[in-house]
This record gives structure tokens, C-alpha cells and sequence, in this order.
């Protein structure tokens, strides 16, 4: 007789071996389900877990460039406000210019007084303005580390450093408003919104002939401040058009992570069963075939 | 041929089949006994004694049966397989739980594990570029990165109490090795007497094979029986167990993960390996299989380098993060110092201690004109390039997640491997246990069998006296 030999510890070696394979499967499953996570050590799936670490890390930088652009739409917000009110008041200069100008040199010099009077007013509130601050710093001031852009004399306190913020992987956006030089919105040498309502307040009370000049570098420097300010509103378009690229992509993010770390519930609560019928019916088989042995049917 | 011949002949049929019902009785009794091997009487038939001669011959017939040996059934190639199976699958297990273990100490991917706090620096350093002059946020950047450094120092402590209760278990594993194999001497010595005097040695050889078994779990070590019935153990080809003599084996090498480098080199390069050596020699022990090869393995290599991992990692976040820090200026406008000093995951600290010396502007500070002072300003250039390191392409994020998947995929092959391993050695056992243990079927067969035998062995003695006796009555 030469076939192979069976006992019964093979028989319960191998049905042991095969019951305890089945449980652990099922072991395995059970807590998927209950964990609700597939991916839970490296080892699992190391190229998935790669991913899924590569996607948290993306989403803390996209959280933070949403927060970035936050901040940034905020202080960009502040400039806007202030250069708003800051045109507002010098078109009002303008009018006033007109009317100093309408009276003639043959007008009255107690009119020419009072809207002088007027005129430093509205130079000291656009001085106001432009030291508007926001979270402590002037929004106009650049970089420094004092509370105003401009001093009382209407010269520049601030420095022409940048404030940026990083919206994404390689977009940075200004938001501070330049203010001073030839590019800031308060003008720069004669058309120094500051110098020049200084200089229209003293030709209104001293020398009304200037008073047509000074109109057009007045108009010179609304110009420039009407720039500025749809410079302002067309970096708030922007920081808003990131943020919402950035928050669109963390929910994506966070879909990718769940997708990859997630169990997919009713494939594995198929499994669960499966596993289950598969397990009870090895436990049935095992109670039926280890059981009879020829000891049952002697005598 | 004498009158009570086939009397005597009939007695011997029923001590024999006696005798092979005890065996079977035996056999039965350890069905479950592990390493047992099953026996079986061997019956021979008895010649009368007949010396050729000129007047010796006539009518002289067999006279009966006899056992001439109880024969152990025992496979030594399944036996040698099983051994060198249950050695690999020792060694494949030991070094499952160490990669679980270290899993464990990594616990990626999670929302808590290094790598969310590194990020979490780096998002930290992005609000201090939001807001420079604002000390809670640089407050909040100290704290992070203090928070990284702790990561990685717990991770690598735990990671040197995992080598240092691993070293314990080598040693306890070493002393049961010394202890079997004592014991294994012991039972060659008895089976030597044993055999000597013709005493059964089966169930001494059995539990001495599954002592031999035990220590092929713990060393991978060979068997190889002798003709007398002893058995000479080998580790790698060096005796460890040579008839009645043993060898004893000790651990050398250092006792804390830190001294594995040799101070002696200034590289740190050279490694000094905990290491098994002979008692009675100073040559080392090779050992390539079983638990005490995996705890090796573990000792001097897996952990070591996990934890070099670790210290690498530092030592990438603290270049990076130093190399950028000094490029900036801080609220005083002073060039930016050392952020972190040391350079292991162990000795890695935050040298910052004031949140105003953090650098975050990357302009330099202008001189006052009148007072000659450097003038700082609130740029936050310094602290968004900082933030952006973790976007590096070979950053401290990126060499940590290529850490955190080489041992993902080191672990996930040795759980592959141990896997297949179990169910070779299951299959191996179950083919020693198929060759060499008792089937109940067979026993009850081979009872059915001795137990007719018996009762016809009876038959024949009551007919031999049935016909005596109508032999003797024949007067009458």
C-alpha cells in the first residue's frame, strides 16, 4: 500500500492551520469595519500610505494658503476703504479748488480763507487715511516697524519693503499698497498728494494765480490714486480667485485621503459575510469530518 | 515433533499478540502526544533449533511466533525538513513583531504622527510671514517645532527600550539554548545505556527530537543521529551538542543601542555587533535561522537603522531649517541665529528661546541716518521661504515620508514572507505528523487483528486440548 499516510493530528494540524487563516481573515476584516480605515500602518500599502501622507501634508499647505489669502483680502480690504475715502476727499479738494478759482483773483480773500481752512481739513484726513493700520501696521507703510505711514509734515515714515502673501505653490501676492515713490499712490516730489494740498491751501490764502496749476497736478494725483486703487481691487480678485481654488482643492484632498485610507463599506461588509459563511462552514465541516473515526462503528 | 509442540506454539501466539495489543494500546493512549512517534511489534515466526546432523532430522515444525522488536516509525528526512521549516518560520515571526513594533513607535499615516507636526511647523511659520510682528505667532513656531524635536526623541527612545528589552530576550533565548541543549546530552547519554542493555530507547528518542526541534526553532540548528541512537546537534556546522558533550553559548557585545558604534572610530562607521560566542572559545557563533538569528537581526540591524532614520531626519530638518534661519533677520534686525541645534533625533533642540529672535524678515535692516542703528523692518520674506521648505523636493518632509515607505514595504515583505512560511511549515509538520503519528483507524484495525489473532490463538490451544484429551480418554 503505498499512498500517503493520514492521522488524525495531520487532519488537525492542517484544519487548525486552516480554521485559524479563515479567523484571522475575518479578524482582519472585522476591524476594518470597525476602525473604518484600510490604511492604518505603512505596511498595509506602502505606496498608498506615501500618498496619503503626501496628501495631508498638501492639505496643511492649502489650509494655510486659504488662511494666506485671508489675511491678505483683509489688508488689501483696509488699503481699499482708506483710498476710497482718501478719493472721495480729494475730488471734494478738487471742487474746492474750482470754487477758490471761479472767485478770481477778483474774489474775496475771506472766501479763499475758509476753504483754505477747509483744505487743510481734507489734508489732514487723507493724511488720516493713509495712516490707516491694520492688525497694527500701516497698510501704506511697507515693511516698518512704526504705527504711521506718513508724518504730520506729510513726509514718508514708512520703507519700500513688501509685504507678500503666499497663496500658492508659487503665487506670492503683494498686499501692501505702495505709497510713496514713483509708483505709490500718494504721488511723489510736487504732485505729493500731501505737499500739494499743503501748497493749494497756502496759494488759496497767498498767491490765487498758482490755483489753475495746482488743478492739474491735483488731477495728476487722483490719477495716480485711482490706479491704485484698481490695482487693490484687482489683487483682491486674484488672492479670492486662489483662496477658492485652494479650499476647492482641500476638499478634493480630503475625498483623495478618504478614498485611499477609507474602507468602501458595502465591499467590505460583503466581505464580513462571506468570510462569515466561509468560517462557520469550516467549523461545521471541521466538527463533522474530524469526529468519526472507525472507534464509532466497532461493536 | 514433540506431543505438546503446538500447546507451547499457541501460548507463544498469545504473549505475541498480546504484546502487539499493549503497543497499541500504547500507541492509542499518545495519539495526542506531541513528537511521538508511533510503534509497532514486529512479529517474527520461531524456527525450532535445528543444528544439521546426521540423527537430528526428522518431523520438526515451526514452533510459534515471537516479538523480536518494537519498531518506532520515524521519518528522519520529514524530521530534518520540519526542523529547518520551524527554524525559518521562527526566525520570519521574530521579525514580523519587530516590524509591527516599529510601526507602531512610526504610526503613519495619522493625523498625530511626525508628519502632520512638521507641517504643522511649517503652517506656523506661514502665519509668523502673515503676521511678523506679532509674538504669539512666533511664540506658536517655537512651540511647533519644540513639539517635532519631542516627536522624534520619543520615537528614537522608544525605539532604544524596544532594542534594549530585544537584547534581554537574546539573552533569556541564549540560556534556554544552553539548557536544551544539557538536556538533549542527557537524554543521548540515557539512550546510550539504554541501547546498551536492549531496553527501548522510542520514548527517550522521541522527547529528545522534539527537544532537537526546539532548539532548531531558537538557532536553525541540524540533527544528525548516530548509529547508536544518539544524535549530535550543529549550529552552523560547529557542534553544539556532540553525543554527550555540550557546548555553551554566550552574548557579546554591547548593551545599549549606542554602543553598536565603535567610539574607537572617529566615522562612527564602524559597528560593533551584539554577537553570539562559544564559551569555550573565542570564535563566534554563526547563527543564520531561528528566533535568536531574528532577535540578532533585530539587534543590529533593524532597529539601528530605524533609528538612524530618525537621526537623519533631524539632521535634514535642522540643516534646512539652520541653513534658511541665518539668512534672516530678526525683530531687532540681527542676521538670524542657529534654530535648532544638534543634529540626532535624540540631541535635536530648539536654541531659540526668545520669539523676537525669530527671523522672519529676509531685508536687511537700514541704517538710521542720524543715530547710525540698524532700523529692522516687519518683512515676513523669511518666514514664507521657511514655510516653503515643506516643498522641498528633497526636504526633511520628503525624506521622512521615503523613511516611513521603506519600512512599509521592509514590513509589508517580511509579513508576506512569514505568511508563506507558516503555511510550509504547517504543511511540513502535517506531513511529519501524517508519516510518524498515530492514525486511530489503523490502531483499531490492527486491534481487530491481534484481538482475532488472540482468539483464534485460544481456538487452537483448546482444540490441541480437546484433542489431548480425546487422546487420553482413548483407554476408556
Amino acid at each position: 500500500m503505498v499512498s500517503i499516510r493520514v492521522t488524525e493530528r495531520s487532519i488537525a494540524t492542517n484544519v487548525l492551520a486552516n480554521l485559524q487563516t479563515n479567523i484571522a481573515k475575518l479578524g482582519d476584516t472585522q476591524n476594518r469595519l470597525s476602525s473604518g480605515k484600510q490604511l492604518t500602518k505603512a505596511s498595509d500599502a506602502p505606496g498608498d500610505a506615501v500618498l496619503a501622507m503626501q496628501y495631508r501634508s498638501d492639505m496643511t499647505n492649502l489650509q494655510q494658503y486659504s488662511r494666506n489669502a485671508d489675511d491678505g483680502i483683509s489688508w488689501l480690504n483696509t488699503a481699499d476703504t482708506a483710498l476710497t475715502s482718501a478719493v472721495e476727499q480729494v475730488n471734494r479738494a478738487k471742487e474746492l479748488v474750482l470754487s477758490g478759482m471761479s472767485s478770481g483773483s477778483g474774489g474775496s480773500q475771506d472766501a479763499r480763507d475758509a476753504i483754505a481752512l477747509e483744505m487743510d481739513n481734507i489734508r489732514e484726513s487723507v493724511l488720516n487715511l493713509a495712516n490707516t493700520q491694520y492688525l497694527d501696521r500701516p497698510v501704506f507703510g511697507g515693511t516698518t516697524t512704526g504705527q504711521i505711514a506718513y508724518n504730520d509734515d506729510g513726509t514718508y515714515a514708512g520703507d519700500t519693503g513688501q509685504v507678500q502673501r503666499t497663496v500658492g505653490p508659487s503665487a506670492k501676492i503683494r498686499v501692501d499698497t505702495p505709497a510713496e515713490g514713483p509708483n505709490g499712490v500718494f504721488g511723489t516730489g510736487n504732485t505729493q498728494i500731501f505737499g500739494l494740498l499743503k501748497q493749494i491751501s497756502d496759494d488759496l490764502r497767498t498767491n490765487p494765480a498758482n490755483l489753475e496749476d495746482d488743478l492739474g497736478k491735483l488731477n495728476q494725483a487722483t490719477t495716480t490714486m485711482q490706479a491704485g486703487l484698481s490695482s487693490v481691487g484687482a489683487r483682491v480678485n486674484r488672492l479670492t480667485q486662489l483662496q477658492n481654488y485652494a479650499d476647492s482643492r482641500v476638499i478634493d484632498l480630503t475625498n483623495q485621503v478618504s478614498t485611499v485610507e477609507d474602507i468602501d463599506l458595502p465591499k467590505t461588509i460583503t466581505e464580513l459575510t462571506l468570510q462569515q459563511t466561509a468560517y462557520q462552514a469550516a467549523l461545521a465541516a471541521t466538527a463533522k469530518v474530524v469526529q468519526p473515526s472507525l472507534v464509532d462503528f466497532l461493536r | 515433533m514433540s506431543t505438546f509442540s503446538g500447546l507451547s506454539s499457541a501460548l507463544s501466539a498469545l504473549y505475541a499478540q498480546r504484546r502487539a495489543l499493549d503497543i497499541t494500546g500504547q500507541n492509542i493512549a499518545n495519539a495526542n502526544t506531541p513528537g511521538y512517534s508511533r510503534q509497532r511489534a514486529e512479529l517474527s515466526s520461531m524456527d525450532n533449533i535445528r543444528v544439521p546432523a546426521m540423527y537430528s532430522t526428522g518431523d520438526v515444525g515451526p514452533s510459534g511466533v515471537e516479538v523480536s522488536s518494537v519498531s518506532r516509525l520515524h521519518d528522519e528526512f520529514l524530521d530534518t525538513r520540519s526542523r529547518a521549516e520551524r527554524g525559518l518560520n521562527q526566525y520570519l515571526v521574530g521579525q514580523r513583531d519587530t516590524y509591527a513594533r516599529i510601526e507602531q513607535v512610526i504610526n503613519e499615516p495619522s493625523n498625530t504622527g511626525v508628519q502632520s507636526q512638521i507641517a504643522d511647523l511649517w503652517a506656523s511659520w506661514a502665519d509668523v510671514a502673515n503676521r511678523p510682528s506679532d509674538l504669539s505667532a512666533r511664540n506658536v513656531v517655537l512651540q511647533r517645532a519644540a513639539a517635532v524635536a519631542d516627536s522624534l526623541s520619543t520615537a528614537h527612545n522608544s525605539l532604544s527600550s524596544l532594542w534594549l528589552s530585544s537584547r534581554e530576550q537574546l539573552q533569556a533565548r541564549v540560556n534556554e539554548v544552553n539548557t536544551t541543549a544539557s538536556a538533549v546530552a542527557d537524554y543521548n547519554r540515557r539512550i546510550a545505556t539504554d541501547s546498551l542493555s536492549g531496553t527501548p530507547t522510542n520514548e527517550l528518542r522521541d522527547s529528545r527530537d522534539e527537544l532537537v526541534r526546539h532548539l532548531s526553532e531558537l538557532t536553525g540548528a541540524t540533527g544528525r543521529p548516530r548509529d547508536d541512537g544518539q544524535m549530535d546537534v550543529y549550529i552552523s556546522g560547529s557542534p553544539l551538542v556532540s553525543g554527550v558533550d555540550t557546548r555553551q553559548l554566550r552574548v557579546i557585545g554591547p548593551s545599549d543601542m549606542a554602543g553598536l558604534v565603535d567610539p574607537s572610530d572617529p566615522t562612527g562607521n564602524t559597528k560593533i555587533p551584539v554577537a553570539l560566542q562559544w564559551t569555550d572559545s573565542t570564535n563566534t557563533a554563526a547563527v543564520t535561522s531561528g528566533s535568536i538569528a531574528s532577535s540578532l537581526e533585530t539587534l543590529n540591524k533593524t532597529l539601528p537603522d530605524t533609528a538612524d532614520g530618525y537621526d537623519n531626519i533631524a539632521a535634514q530638518l535642522a540643516n534646512a531649517v539652520n541653513t534658511q534661519h541665518a539668512l534672516g533677520f530678526d525683530l531687532s534686525g540681527a542676521a538670524g541665529g542657529q534654530f535648532f541645534t544638534g543634529t540626532t533625533a535624540t540631541t535635536l533642540t530648539v536654541a531659540i528661546t526668545k520669539p523676537e529672535e525669530l527671523a522672519a524678515s529676509s531685508v536687511p535692516p537700514s541704517t538710521d541716518p542720524v543715530t547710525g542703528l540698524p532700523v529692522p523692518n516687519l518683512s515676513g520674506g523669511n518666514a514664507d521661504t521657511l514655510a516653503d521648505i515643506a516643498k522641498l523636493p528633497n526636504g526633511p518632509d520628503s525624506v521622512y515620508r521615503g523613511f516611513v515607505t521603506q519600512t512599509g514595504v521592509a514590513a509589508q515583505t517580511v509579513n508576506r514572507r512569514a505568511d508563506i512560511q507558516q503555511t510550509v511549515t504547517d504543511n511540513a509538520e502535517a506531513d511529519r505528523e501524517a508519516a510518524t503519528g498515530v492514525s486511530l483507524d489503523e490502531e483499531m484495525t490492527n486491534m481487530i487483528q491481534y484481538q482475532r489473532a488472540y482468539e483464534a490463538a485460544a481456538k487452537v490451544m483448546s482444540t490441541i486440548d480437546t484433542t489431548l484429551d480425546s487422546l487420553i480418554n482413548m483407554k476408556r
